[in-house]
């Protein structure tokens, strides 16, 4: 039995992308946990693989959706049990990082949990975590969500709290400068500290060209010093703002009491005239491939990166790239863990993500090297399963495994009220509809083997690859007098 | 049977503790100036967990939950790393590895890949891996697929193929994991921490390249004989199930299985015996930050079974192990921890700290831990030892206990909302030795706890004297502060540790 070790709070950095990388980077002889991503539910399951078995019956997710006067959207789904969750998700993530500022949104998301006018600093710990609940909250590149689970009988208090932190932040020097000091540990941690967190926060910067997506989420030290207190109250003023917001309660709970409160705690909260600022900036069409070579200390194993533009996360081919992912990279019979792991032990691990955002996308393929190769080593191996998907029949037993593995994988997370919170929030403001949540399930059964060809020759084969070879400081150049 | 147990009494009293230190209590109350009253609680609906054994002394234990037509299926085995043989440190994880690397059928041997096409083809994946004392694999899948994956899984245990190719690549990628963890300042912090603890008792020896270069297959396969038998299985099943169905499919794929007529093989002594330096620094050139851990000595659960206890000495044994539990999330559990709060929320010296307490029968430890730059590493170190130091002489005030236990309390109550937290349960008491009915009692155990009970483990345990401290830094900065605050300190450079050695250094002789 081991210690536990955990790190609450904070969850920040592009939670969702990054839950996957470290798990790909990691699978080796270990745990194997399931399902990179994030699929949603659906009305019915069709096609099993298994004539024997049974058919399942999901029931669609009755979810009530409404809007308040102010703007606030507020989607609710009542579940039996003991407990209840309560997450706002603002529209507002890294890509709204004000200009030399990046890391800013997620700094000022750890501000969240401080004072506010009738708050004291961590009472909103004293009113989660102390009843016997958990509070988190992320910051991706689209969104920013808190997300708390308490006792059902906790669910009033805890929609003043919301209620209270989205009208009356308070912002003070030496909280700021002890949070900022936090985040900056947290880069540490996660990009300096772990073997291969250089290379992953590289991808932003190279997978984009113009999009303010090519900033991490997490920032730099640099610019996270020059933020001040005054960029937290306008940034408050700016996005955290009722019709900027989306307020999802799932669980256990009454919903004409729950109406009744919400009218109560957030419908007097004032709606700013004028819009929400809104990126415009379109990411151009990438039109050449590049190599990049990254040096870092401490790299244990050599890595390579390959990655592509993809589609807008609302895309009607975001389901198609989602199973893309899982037949590439979803267990240890996937395309790269049998071929570049298991049959030519070229790599240690190996990976593949759809990162799709809501303006734009990037696919990221990478191994880690096994034994003695070297990054340029893997570079082939890996764009060539890549080109066998694309070209090469796909057997109809591995599609509708990877189907299978979808539909489980949402299954479990519809368990608890956070895992349902998180479903409805991420259809809402990543794909933009979160009606999504009972239409994804079909789609995904209904993704075909030409379907996923189709995506591969056109985002893969045709489109501009930036290629990352990540190794050792010091590390030997493969040719004396060689590029450097 | 369900066990119908209230926190109400735990929650109102906290928000009542809360209410008073809030700002602003003394205004009128018909703005929005202070939080609305929660209301009353409602009781904790336990599910009954059924425990039986099959003829073949294989256990079962099945805990229904219908939310979603999902069943996590999993093989408690009672085995782990304990029983690995000296100088072959390593052997149980390979081994259990081994059960998902192939089977052999009458008709042939099932590869490694088909073997995990067919489970994943079930929409699932296999989680498989080992502890100390216990080593599990597993599946959550979709019930209509559950007699499949137990039809898989049962193959997994009886007859693994333990093919020659299949070992040779999980013997290499064993190798490229170890050398993975040696460029993680946390990861290699916690190899040096648990060797200096538990020096060379089996918990201390972990495996390094040259163990794992000594195991041979034969090894394995002569493990695999011994330990995995059916006398030695937990069937845990949680879910979409009853007690009915599960015991049917329990006797369709175990029910024939026979056992080897070996002894079984017998519990080593597990009592630490820690190295003589108190502090260790560890130089990793290049580290991206430095990663701080100090240990002190816990309450050893009894090395007797608890169900060969006298009914007191259990009942006793039982209070220890939960004050355990309650003093670790005092200390160094969820965010509002008190390690939490001097490390990160007061001075903004890490992302995070936390505590955990690695127990086995005869020896137990307590390991806080946090992450910080270079330059903090002594300062974190020293908050570490006064937080621990703190709890044996001070009594922790009555709101903090409540809300700890609530924490703790919550955390139990959230496993009951998914079949995987429902199979973690049960496999938690297993390996502890207490009967799964006994579970229902368990929030209400919590909630008895008071401030005396942690206060004598700390006072007990956590005196200055018995701390162990562990910094992995890159001493080129701040590596000179480090040496003059730990002046007794071992020192040794990354490279030149050998985890097997008594010394800790390689050449160091056993």
């Amino acid at each position: 039995m081991s210690s536990k070790y955990r790190n609450d709070k904070t969850g920040a950095e592009e939670e969702l992308v990054a839950r996957a990388r470290r798990r790909c980077m990691l699978a080796g002889a270990g745990m194997l946990l399931l399902a990179a991503w994030n699929p949603v539910a659906q009305a019915q399951a069709t096609a099993s693989a298994e004539p024997l078995a049974a058919p399942l019956k999901i029931a669609p997710l009755a979810f009530e959706r409404r809007i308040l006067a102010n703007g606030l959207e507020l989607i609710a789904l009542p579940q039996a049990g003991a407990t209840v969750s309560v997450q706002v998700w603002y529209r507002v993530g890294g890509r709204d990082d004000p200009a030399g500022r990046s890391g800013f949104a997620h700094l000022f998301e750890h501000m969240m949990f401080k004072r506010t006018r009738y708050m004291a600093n961590e009472q909103f710990d004293r009113m989660t975590e102390d009843v016997g609940g958990s509070n988190n909250a992320f910051t991706a590149d689209d969104m920013t969500a808190y997300h708390s689970v308490v006792p059902a009988h906790h669910l009033e208090p805890l929609l003043w709290a919301e209620a209270e932190r989205m009208s009356n932040l308070s912002v003070d020097q030496a909280n700021f400068d002890s949070e900022r000091a936090v985040v900056k540990e947290e880069f540490r941690q996660r990009v300096l500290a772990e073997p291969y967190g250089r290379l992953f926060n590289a991808v932003p910067r190279l997978g984009y060209q113009l999009h303010p997506y090519r900033r991490p989420v997490i920032g730099s030290i640099e610019e996270l010093d020059a933020a001040t207190v005054q960029d937290v109250s306008a940034f408050h003023a700016q996005y955290y703002r009722p019709d900027n917001a989306v307020l999802i309660v799932t669980g256990a709970f009454d919903p004409v009491q729950l109406n009744r409160w919400v009218n109560h705690y957030f419908g007097s909260i004032r709606q700013p005239g004028g819009p929400v600022p809104r990126v415009q900036v379109v990411e151009p069409r990438r039109a050449r491939d590049e190599l990049h070579q990254l040096k870092a200390p401490n790299v244990p194993l050599p890595a390579a990166m390959l990655i592509w533009q993809g589609p807008k996360a609302s895309s009607a081919d975001a389901p198609v790239w989602q199973v893309a992912q899982g037949l590439l990279a979803m267990g240890e019979s996937s395309r790269l863990n049998e071929s570049l792991v298991r049959r030519a032990q070229l790599a240690q691990s190996a990976g593949f993500e759809a990162q799709l955002n809501a303006d734009a996308g990037l696919l990221v393929a990478h191994a880690v090297a096994a034994g003695k190769q070297s990054a340029s080593d893997l570079v082939a191996p890996l764009a060539k399963e890549l080109q066998l998907l694309a070209e090469e029949p796909i057997a109809p037993a591995e599609l509708e495994k990877v189907k299978a593995q979808l539909l489980t994988a949402a299954l479990i997370r519809r368990q608890t009220p956070l895992g349902l919170g998180e479903v409805l929030g991420e259809a809402a403001l990543l794909r933009g509809d979160v009606q999504w949540v009972n239409r994804e399930l079909n789609d995904l059964q209904a993704v075909t083997a030409a379907d996923v060809q189709r995506v591969l020759k056109r985002d893969v084969l045709r489109g501009a690859r930036v290629t990352v070879l990540y190794e050792a400081d010091g590390s030997a150049p493969k040719k004396k007098g060689g590029k450097p | 049977m369900s066990m119908p147990w209230t926190r109400c009494r735990t929650a109102l009293q906290l928000a009542l503790v809360i209410a008073s230190t809030l700002p602003g209590l003394a205004l009128a109350q018909q703005g929005f100036d202070s939080p609305p009253r929660p209301a009353s609680a409602q009781p904790l609906e336990m599910p009954a967990f059924r425990q039986s054994r099959l003829p073949n002394g294989l256990g079962l234990a099945v805990v229904e939950r219908r939310s979603q037509p999902l069943v996590s299926a999993w093989l408690l085995l009672q085995t782990g790393a304990v029983y690995d043989p000296v100088g072959k440190a390593g052997l149980a994880e390979l081994t259990v590895a081994m059960l998902g690397k192939g089977v052999q059928r009458t008709a042939g041997v099932v590869s490694a890949s088909e073997l995990a096409a067919a489970v994943e083809g079930l929409g699932t994946q296999l989680e498989i891996g080992s502890g100390s004392r216990s080593s599990q694999l597993g599946v959550t899948v979709a019930s209509n697929r559950l007699d499949a994956s137990l039809g898989l899984l049962a193959e997994m245990l009886r007859s693994p193929s333990l093919a020659e190719d299949e070992f040779g690549r999980l013997q290499a990628q064993a190798a490229d994991a170890l050398k993975m963890g040696r460029s993680d300042p946390a990861q290699l912090g916690a190899q040096v921490a648990r060797r200096l603890y538990w020096g060379e008792s089996p918990q201390g020896r972990q495996a390094t390249a040259a163990t794992l270069a000594r195991i041979q297959l034969d090894d394995v396969r002569a493990f695999h004989r011994l330990h995995v038998r059916p006398e030695r299985v937990t069937l845990i099943l949680a879910g979409d199930i009853d007690a009915g169905q599960a015991r049917a499919l329990a006797d369709k794929h175990f029910g024939k299985w026979r056992g080897p007529r070996q002894a079984l093989p017998a519990m080593p002594a597990l009592a630490p015996k820690p190295m003589a330096a108190k502090t260790v620094l560890v130089d990793l050139p290049g580290a991206g930050q430095s990663a701080v851990l100090v240990m002190a000595p816990a309450a050893a659960p009894s090395p007797v079974p608890l169900a060969q206890l006298q009914a007191e000495t259990q009942a006793l044994e039982v209070v220890t192990q939960q004050a355990n539990a309650l003093a670790n999330t005092v200390l160094g559990q969820g965010y509002s921890s008190r390690i939490n709060q001097e490390v990160r929320i007061k001075r903004g010296l890490s992302y995070g700290a936390a505590s955990g307490i690695e127990a086995l029968p005869g020896g137990a430890v307590l390991v806080t831990s946090a992450q910080t730059k270079h330059e903090s590493a002594g300062e974190v170190a020293a908050l570490l030892q006064q937080e621990i130091r703190r709890m044996a002489s001070e009594r922790v005030p009555d709101p903090e206990l409540v809300a700890r236990r609530s924490v703790l309390i919550g955390e139990f109550g959230r496993q009951l909302e998914t079949t995987a937290g429902l199979a973690g349960l049960a496999a938690d008491s297993l390996i502890r030795g207490r009967p799964l009915a006994e579970l229902s009692r368990v929030p209400e155990e919590l909630a008895a706890l008071d401030a005396e009970s942690t206060r004598l483990l700390a006072s007990r345990h956590w005196q200055a004297e018995r701390l162990r401290t562990v910094i992995v830094a890159d001493f080129k900065q701040g590596g000179l502060a480090l040496r003059q605050q730990f002046p007794d300190a071992l020192l040794l450079k990354a490279d030149d540790i050998d985890l097997a050695s008594p010394t800790l250094k390689r050449g160091g002789r056993r």
